[in-house]
């Protein structure tokens, strides 16, 4: 789409990275942190120099569009790309609040918990929707039942009550750089821990606690 | 990805139930066949037919049998084992694990207690000294049935599905419910029905109360 059209010249910006993207290089990172994000069982970290890039190069192309003659089929043509591109990431940020909503006090606290150094899980926004989410479902449940009850059963442990991501859950991966020495724990009482490597270009079928830190430096790839 | 709302799904088949799961409520509310180790005071009114010899004090005496639902059981258990000790019922004994193992298909597992693979799992936590033979005669008999399952699930489209779901219990029609589901979605999309929009199913209910409800 991007390399023929002569409408967008820019290359994007990787906002915080001092990395310069191509658009076509920028949308294969939108996809890739779609895919991994839909099919990991947790939230992994909010990728928002992708989404604000995206963004931007969707406002340019709908400029230049209007700009652009009546040309009828190359318009709707970049029309219907625009779309595309709206729609997954629209699908990512959907499945981020997904997440969010379904695992909300585990990631609040997880973000309490993390060091000073680290990039959030959450974009600003995102982690003000948890909070008030956090809040409504905290005052429904009081007002709905809780207050009701005895004086000493009037709390509801969130941390305990909703259950935690299920990170045994097993993922197709798809390596893009190869890894060595991968320690995978034994599932049943009988076996041992093994070690295996990850050659490039293999797929597999593993847990997703083995693999979680590569996923999230982009090693590999969930499919 | 759609839906509105997403329920709180079982954690039965795991270490530990949800707490916010209503499927794992009602698992944990089925009966088990329990003896008491200590004496209870004053709970025999509680189970007038136990205590037929009652002493003053209505106390339950030791050794009596009861049947108590899965949370209480779980509650009360102790790994010194003083205030009770569980028997496993029926289904997960010797005698219907050589009929599981035989042949898992036949076997009608809605009526043998409708949550028989939850109800297994967390019999688990009573360490037991059967444990390993029933987590196995469980995924033996999962596996056994699984292809029908899934083969039904997958199969049967607009038709009456009752003689299909009769046996499963409820895990499996679960399972059942999801494969219809996905042939439903994929059938409405060959159709080219999946770019309508249609109303959310929270919102088709809200038709239904009054609207002198809604001013409270």
């Amino acid at each position: 789409m991007t390399e023929e059209l002569d409408l967008t010249q820019q290359d994007s910006d990787a906002g915080s990275e001092e990395v310069v993207l191509t658009p076509a290089e920028l949308i294969e990172r939108l996809e890739q942190a779609w895919m991994n994000e839909k099919f990991a069982p947790e939230l992994l970290e909010s990728k928002s120099e992708i989404v604000e890039c995206v963004i931007e190069q969707l406002d340019h192309m709908e400029e230049n569009l209007k700009r652009a003659k009546k040309g009828d089929l190359k318009v709707s043509i970049h029309r219907m790309e625009m779309e595309r591109i709206r729609y997954v990431l629209s699908s990512y940020l959907r499945c981020r609040l997904m997440k969010i909503e379904k695992f909300f006090p585990h990631i609040l606290e997880k973000e309490k918990m993390r060091p000073e150094g680290e990039s959030s899980y959450l974009s600003p926004e995102e982690f003000a929707f948890a909070k008030e989410y956090m809040a409504h479902t905290e005052a429904y449940l009081k007002n709905v039942a809780l207050k009701h009850m005895p004086p000493n059963l009037q709390k509801v442990d969130l941390l305990r009550a909703v259950p935690k991501p299920d990170l045994d859950s097993y993922v197709f991966l798809r390596v893009k750089e190869r890894q060595e020495n991968i320690l995978v724990e034994p599932e049943t009482d009988e076996q041992r821990d093994y070690v295996i490597d990850l050659e490039e270009g293999s797929q597999h079928l593993i847990r997703y606690k083995t693999i979680a830190p590569l996923v999230a430096s982009g090693a590999i790839q969930l499919i | 990805m759609s839906e509105a709302y997403f329920r709180v799904e079982s954690g039965a088949l795991g270490p530990e139930e949800n707490f916010l799961s209503l499927d794992d409520i009602l698992m944990s509310h089925e009966k088990l066949p329990v003896r008491t180790e200590t004496p209870m005071p004053r709970l025999g009114a509680f189970f007038l037919e136990r205590s037929a010899g009652a002493e003053r004090d209505h106390a339950l005496p030791q050794g009596s049998k009861l049947e108590l639902p899965l949370w209480l059981a779980k509650g009360l258990f102790d790994n010194k084992r003083r205030i009770l000790s569980v028997e496993l019922p029926k289904i997960y004994q010797q005698g219907w694990r050589t009929v599981f193992s035989a042949d898992a298909n036949v076997v009608d597992l809605h009526k043998m207690g409708p949550h028989f693979y939850g109800f297994g799992s967390q019999l688990l936590h009573f360490d037991s000294p059967e444990n390993a033979d029933i987590s196995q005669s469980l995924l033996q008999t999962f596996i056994g049935r699984f292809r029908r399952i899934m083969d039904s699930s997958q199969n049967a489209y607009n038709e009456d599905t009752s003689a299909l779901v009769a046996r499963l219990d409820e895990m499996e029609r679960g399972l059942f419910q999801t494969g219809q589901k996905g042939l439903n979605d994929f059938q409405c999309w060959e159709k080219g029905q999946a770019s309508q929009i249609t109303a959310s199913n929270l919102v088709q209910n809200y038709k239904k109360r009054k609207f002198t409800n809604m001013e409270d």
